[in-house]
């Protein structure tokens, strides 16, 4: 092979190479953009088709269980009151379980798929797996005629889990929310009623602690970590349940936006110096360090022996009616000397 | 030599075989495992319906273990010969990461970004990091293989620490990020399978055209430099081809390790140098390599699975330290 | 390359310029934005009075960080002369090296395996299992110099890769406990309190003296195996010994702060640039210059985005990789 036929062979190959990249980019851009359009077509699918009689939104006899549902991620239209029901975070099995509705399925954390404070309400159950990552299969084979994802959670399937059944969206973030959600689900599985035993129930609570605390009381609900601590902010779940109850919630800043989309802000023992709250209800596991801080033995609620340890999992991890209920409960019964 | 050249040859053919019949067993096993039980009448049965679990996740997650495995396997056969330099492969030249970065940021910073847009962006992420590879180890004209490797460390571990910085800054949402940072085939269907298939169908038969090309690489810097211009040209496409292999896995399956270091190591053991051969079977053992990895994840503790990525790695590095430290 | 001698008096000189740094960045970590603190109060602090917040903030929260930087930077420089001197590689550092990540894992995987309250008397067996673990792949892998520096990073970097694939799987699947480590693998300083000084001081801070010792059988290891050899050094012994050096200084600094990569890489540079390549001079020089470098690199963690600190482990990562970059291209990569 002389030299010369080397090289040109060489050009033509150079020249076969970038064609062939610019064909693989060309092609591909036919793959991307119809795999694109068939995604967002998924992403869409059930909000952009909802059946023509539901826009006008027909009174629904409780037996026709036929509705569209309005939520986070759109519009969903159910065909009928949903058997299966899967459920993808903990404070859905929550509300499903205050409304007598039993899950299917549940998605959950670890070891855990039933939070502990509502083990004994929960019958059987598949697992569907993480609910950072459920396993799509078992969900599918499940049959589902209904599931309802944390929309943080779940973004990145969304398509995937509305190809299985009709998904709900539905957020925890404040105690408004929670509320709202019992009513949704509520008129989804047919039982209003329920709805309106379950608001009663927790109204009832609040009613009987607010009695029982009395006069109110400056209050903060804060996480104390090995090295920072952050306070829930006024309108998060704990914090407006604790305003519900009477007491004076005093945190009114901004959520930290650099915390994700959790609702606490960063505190430090000197702004909390600053607040100087009655009632702290602290949770984590840095408060035996935190109490041999000096400045915290000079706040007022340390002073006055009004500072409680409560349990992290109920009041920072659990949202939900049943959580809502035990929180105030515990809340009353430490501020009235029962309990820890 | 022909005796040799025979030799090799049947050989090739002999492996290649195997691993198309392993691969197969394999692809069967894996349709028919995972965290769901199925029969194989069921199996059957939605095979021709069109339907159902093995038809709408398992099959299309083989396809995708394939392609993916076939595309890194390959990318680090080609990247292996352009630099000299077995150690090479496209997760440990930053392209891995810069695909990461790029996830990481979507993920993590952008809140309602729509969900489709990610393979797009990962890619361009993964072409971007290597874009800047590249330009840190151009000098007079080429890419020395040794400068394209160190800059490649350098680039990803830089990466890495914007990666971990986002993770630490964002924490309670930084699990959701990861799992699609640690590559695994979770999710990963009929959509997913059009974004890689073009890249992989048009890439393979590429690096296979330029077997030769890459076998003369092997020759030595001055002899490569002694033969021209067009032969430096020809090294920045097939690194570009890297890059589009490379990138379309990131895109499709996050950051899958080990498959380009490993396989082409083993293949060239097995077959020697001659590219026209190390590319075919490094694409099949590569196949084989992920869909095994996949389906072991998906059956070992139902329903979590683990990720595809994790099992390369536990796979893959236990063999690469024996590479090391024994032999050679 | 450099191969001047330093004049004595010149030497001198950059030590106390250095000496001279510290005593500034102490200060400043020590003093600055500590709330309460103004100059009336100022010699509060130095007459007994501890129930002020800043007499609190000063020598229980800043005091105790700012020495296990100090400490810590010179460790990890040390260990980084080690590394480099014992695999002839000046590319060789803990993080990139894989004995990080080594002993990262097994702090991982204790956690995770023995569930108990008090976690730091399992982190530092743990830590210094798995920075073992990995310090005897190093050792492989430096053995008969098999490898050009170009493939030991490459080799050391798949290791690392693999610990840290396994990490990362193993964190995944224990979402709850994710968020609390994640900010430990990223290198935490704060949060030291005078237990871990006292580990640091009395624990590691004699082997980083040790090492000195170490310096002339650097030196000589550095002209190679053979010639090494012939002059009479047991090669093979003095390997294991610093490779178990090492692993002692890595695993310490881990059980304590996390993994911070890359001052053991540019320490040892910085050292050379300055001093030459005389392992006497340059692990004195390289305790003094780490201290430096991971309290400025400490304090600009907390200064960045306050009041947002950034984990030192980034910061030296970011300013690693350029550097890391540079020494590439100056090295021209050397053999393939």
């Amino acid at each position: 092979m002389s030299k010369r036929s080397f090289r040109i062979g060489r050009g033509n190959r150079n020249l076969v190479l970038l064609a062939g990249l610019a064909l693989m980019l060309g092609l591909s851009g036919c793959g991307q953009s119809g795999s694109g359009n068939a995604n967002s077509a998924d992403a869409s699918g059930n909000a952009s088709s909802p059946p023509p009689a539901a826009t006008a939104a027909p009174p629904a006899s409780a037996n026709d269980g036929k509705k569209t549902v309005k939520h986070l991620w759109g519009e969903t239209p159910i065909e009928s009151i949903p058997r299966k029901t899967v459920a993808l975070d903990f404070y859905i099995v929550d509300t499903l379980v205050s409304l007598g509705v039993q899950p299917a399925g549940i998605a959950g954390s670890g070891d855990t798929r039933v939070p502990d404070y509502i083990k004994d309400q929960v019958g059987t159950f598949t697992d569907v797996g993480e609910r950072k990552e459920p396993n799509l299969e078992v969900i599918r084979s499940l049959e589902p005629d209904l599931i309802i994802a944390n929309p943080e959670r779940a973004k990145l399937i969304q398509g995937e889990l509305e190809k299985i059944a009709p998904t709900i969206a539905l957020s925890d973030r404040s105690y408004q929310t929670i509320l709202d959600n019992v009513d949704l689900l509520a008129d989804v599985f047919g039982n209003p009623d329920q709805a309106k035993k379950v608001r009663a129930d927790l109204e009832a609570k609040i009613k009987q602690a607010k009695e029982k605390i009395g006069t109110s009381s400056s209050v903060l609900v804060v996480g104390v970590f090995e090295d920072d601590m952050s306070v829930w902010v006024k309108n998060s779940f704990i914090a407006s349940l604790m305003t519900d109850i009477g007491l004076n919630y005093v945190f009114d800043g901004e959520k930290a936006k650099t915390e994700g989309n959790a609702d606490i802000a960063k505190m430090t023992v000197e702004r909390l110096a600053e607040l100087n709250p009655d009632v702290l209800f602290l949770y984590g596991d840095g408060i035996a360090k935190l109490k041999e801080n000096p400045l915290f033995n000079q706040l007022k609620a340390a002073k006055e022996n009004r500072v409680y340890e409560v349990d992290r999992d109920l009041w920072s991890r659990s949202r939900g009616p049943i959580a809502a209920g035990l929180i105030v409960d515990e809340a009353a019964a430490l501020l009235n000397g029962q309990g820890k | 030599m022909r005796p040799q050249r025979m030799i090799t040859r049947r050989r090739f053919w002999i492996l290649f075989a195997a691993g198309l019949g392993l691969l197969l067993v394999f692809a069967a096993l894996s349709l028919r495992f995972g965290a769901v039980f199925v029969s194989l009448e069921q199996l059957v049965e939605e095979w021709r319906k069109g339907q159902g679990i093995v038809f709408e996740y398992r099959l299309p997650r083989l396809l995708i273990a394939i392609l993916v495995g076939m595309n890194m396997a390959v990318a680090g056969a080609v990247i292996q010969g352009v630099t000299r330099n077995p150690m090479a492969a496209p997760d440990l030249i930053g392209l891995n990461a810069g695909g990461g970065l790029v996830i990481a940021i979507l993920l993590l910073m952008i809140p309602d970004f729509p969900a489709y847009t990610l393979p797009v962006a990962s890619f361009c992420g993964a072409a971007a990091a290597g874009g800047l590879v590249f330009l840190l180890a151009y000098r007079k004209g080429s890419i020395a293989p040794t400068r394209l490797v160190l800059s490649g460390v350098a680039v990803g571990s830089g990466l890495q620490a914007l990666i971990t910085l986002l993770l630490v800054k964002y924490a309670p949402n930084a699990a959701q990020a990861l799992v699609f940072l640690k590559g695994s085939l979770y999710a990963r269907t009929w959509p997913h399978v059009g974004m890689i298939a073009p890249w992989t169908l048009a890439g393979i038969p590429l690096a296979f055209f330029f077997s030769r090309v890459l076998s003369m690489l092997q020759l030595g810097e001055e002899s490569v430099r002694g033969l021209g211009l067009r032969v430096h040209l020809a090294r920045l496409l097939l690194l570009a081809l890297v890059v589009a292999l490379a990138g379309s896995s990131v895109a499709v399956a996050g950051t899958i390790g080990f498959v380009g270091l490993i396989v082409p190591h083993l293949v060239k053991y097995l077959i020697g140098p001659d590219f026209r051969f190390v590319i075919p079977l490094s694409a099949l053992f590569g196949a084989l390599l992920l869909v095994t990895a996949d389906m072991i994840g998906r059956v070992i503790m139902p329903p979590a699975e683990i990720p595809a990525g994790i099992l390369t790695a536990l796979i893959g590095a236990p063999y690469f330290l024996y590479l090391l430290i024994l032999r050679r | 390359m450099n191969g001047q001698r330093r004049s004595v008096p010149s030497f001198l000189l950059l030590v106390f310029c250095l000496f001279a740094l510290l005593l500034a960045a102490l200060a400043v970590s020590l003093f600055w934005r500590v709330k309460g603190l103004s100059f009336e109060h100022w010699f509060e602090l130095f007459n007994g009075k501890t129930d002020s917040l800043a007499a609190y903030t000063v020598w229980n929260v800043r005091l105790p960080r700012a020495l296990l930087a100090m400490l810590l930077g010179a460790v990890l420089a040390v260990a980084g002369c080690l590394l480099q001197g014992m695999t002839r590689n000046d590319l060789a550092d803990p993080e990139v090296i894989g004995v990080n990540q080594g002993a990262s894992l097994f702090v991982v995987l204790g956690l995770l395996l023995f569930d108990t309250k008090d976690a730091s008397l399992l982190i530092l067996p743990s830590a210094f299992f798995g920075s073992f673990l990995g310090g005897i792949v190093v050792y492989l892998l430096s053995l008969q110099g098999r490898y050009t520096p170009v493939r030991l990073v490459l080799a050391g970097l798949a290791v690392s890769f693999f610990f840290g694939s396994l990490t990362t799987g193993l964190l995944l699947m224990h979402e709850a406990t994710l968020s609390d480590i994640l900010y430990w693998m990223a290198g935490k300083l704060s949060g030291a309190n005078w237990t871990d000084i006292q580990i640091a001081l009395f624990g590691l801070f004699p082997v980083v003296l040790l090492s000195w010792l170490f310096s002339s059988q650097l030196n000589v290891l550095a002209l190679g195996d053979e010639m090494a050899g012939g002059l009479g050094q047991r090669v093979a012994l003095i390997r294991r010994l610093a490779m178990l050096t090492a692993s002692v200084l890595v695993g310490g600094a881990v059980a304590l702060a996390g993994p911070i990569g890359f001052v053991g890489l540019m320490v040892p540079h910085m050292a050379r640039l300055m001093a030459g390549p005389n392992y006497r001079l340059l692990i004195p020089l390289s305790i003094l210059l780490g201290a430096d470098l991971l309290l400025l690199s400490d304090l600009v963690g907390q200064m960045l985005f306050y009041p947002v600190e950034t984990p030192v482990g980034i910061i030296t990562a970011l300013t690693g990789t350029p550097f890391f970059l540079y020494l590439m291209r100056r090295n021209k990569g050397g053999s393939v």
